[in-house]
């Protein structure tokens, strides 16, 4: 039996420790290792945060009316103002416009906002300019001024929403750039029936199709249509359908049943449209309506 | 040995900072687009635009202000706000409102007829 074959295998050698022979003693950091641990914990913390706020910040969702863009926070207002004008409840409007933060001086901010939607030519559409006329009339009544003041109307008048606003003249002491203001649209106009044609293809098949423009083919938003027919009658609006023109709208008709359009209290109904089958490409289908009113001359 | 410390100490406290910054003070963003509002702004919005409709019948400046919103489409947006409004329970006059500017927009539901003038 050889020397090595006598040592048990469960025996460590002498030579061989699992712990150092000494530990090691603690040593206190000094003041400059102190120092530039905070000062890295510091810079960490900095680069974190900047990456936090600056370049990744949480995305915006689920936004108060009061973290809007300025010229949003401003057509927030003037709703909340034509709800004003509309139910004349002054403590609940002036509760909706606190939480706009707009400024402490609430009247003051409001003629200021308001000046600055009429230089941005927010009273070009007659519906903007008579939402300017109640956002003047709030104002004024808690005693601030603007330069929108050109735009309100005497004093005293009542149910400002229903009355036609006076075309206004240049602005005498604008101070925020606003020009001379156009006169406002008229509400009502009339229209008379332009183009009727008939289609037979598969995108459009059974539809009538509205186009409602201005004289030079821009299409007008938001014009009501009627369609009716022996037992009924349905409405739409143009303008609802995105991707579309903002002066289309369309109607699904159903075989056999005989329609008339029109643009109530705008224009006379349009001939009968009768939907029937026509034959594209070896194909029965529905017949299309395209019409096209345009203001009358 | 003290590098190592440092460098730790750095990556900690970017660490902390990140979190701190995304989930514990996140930053209030301003100048936010009107999409990005939350649904309780969005249908107070939608109210004002309907009390105002209900009193200049100008159904095309109804849709321009609610274009602003950002969503489309506008008549479905209506619809389903009216609807939630609804259901939450909103006052009288609010929901007569909505179901008007709604119907109008020739988006209708049964939920929605109990707030409709009735037909002549």
């Amino acid at each position: 039996m050889t020397e090595h074959a006598r040592i048990r295998p469960t025996e460590t050698p002498r030579h061989f420790r699992w712990w150092p022979r000494q530990r090691p003693r603690f040593r206190p950091p000094t003041r400059l290792e102190i120092l530039l641990g905070i000062l890295a914990l510091g810079i960490g913390l900095a680069a974190g945060l900047s990456y936090a706020w600056l370049l990744a910040p949480v995305p915006a969702v689920d936004t108060e009316p009061h973290q809007l863009h300025r010229l949003a926070r401003a057509e927030y207002m003037v709703s909340i103002l034509l709800r004003w004008a509309a139910d004349e409840d002054w403590a609940a409007a002036i509760r909706s416009l606190e939480e706009l933060e707009i400024g402490e001086d609430i009247p003051a901010a409001v003629a200021e906002l308001a000046c600055e939607l009429v230089g941005r030519g927010y009273t070009q559409k007659g519906s903007g300019f008579r939402a300017i006329q109640q956002v003047v009339r709030f104002y004024q009544r808690a005693g601030a001024s603007g330069c929108a003041d050109v735009l309100g109307l005497p004093s005293g008048s009542a149910a400002l929403v229903q009355i036609t606003a006076p075309a206004p003249t240049a602005l005498p002491t604008a101070t925020s750039g606003a020009t001379a203001l156009p006169a406002p649209p008229s509400t009502t106009r009339a229209f008379q029936l332009s183009r009727l044609e008939t289609h037979c293809e598969a995108a459009t098949a059974g539809l009538i199709i509205v186009y409602v423009q201005e004289p030079d083919s821009r299409g007008i938003r938001g014009q009501r249509v009627r369609v009716s027919w022996e037992e009924g009658e349905s409405f739409f609006v143009t303008g609802l359908h995105p991707g579309q023109d903002p002066g289309y709208g369309d109607f699904a008709m159903q075989r056999g049943r005989s329609y008339r359009v029109e643009l109530p209290g705008q224009s006379a109904p349009s001939a009968a449209l009768l939907a029937r089958s026509c034959q594209a490409r070896g194909r029965i289908l529905l017949r299309s309506y395209h019409l096209t009113f345009r203001p009358a001359k | 040995m003290r590098s190592l410390a440092l460098v730790l100490l750095v990556g900690f406290g970017a660490g902390l900072g990140a979190w701190l910054g995304q989930s514990l003070l996140p930053v209030e963003l301003t100048d936010n687009h009107p999409e990005t509002l939350s649904a309780s702004a969005r249908t107070h919005y939608i109210i004002n635009i309907a009390f105002a409709y209900a009193a200049d019948q100008d159904l095309a400046a109804a849709l321009d202000r609610l274009t602003f919103l950002g969503i489309s489409p506008v008549g479905e947006l209506v619809l389903t706000t009216t609807e939630s409004a609804i259901r939450e329970g909103w006052p009288l006059p609010e929901l007569r409102a909505l179901a008007r500017l709604s119907a109008d927009f020739g988006m209708m539901s049964q939920p929605l007829i109990p707030y409709l003038p009735a037909a002549p």
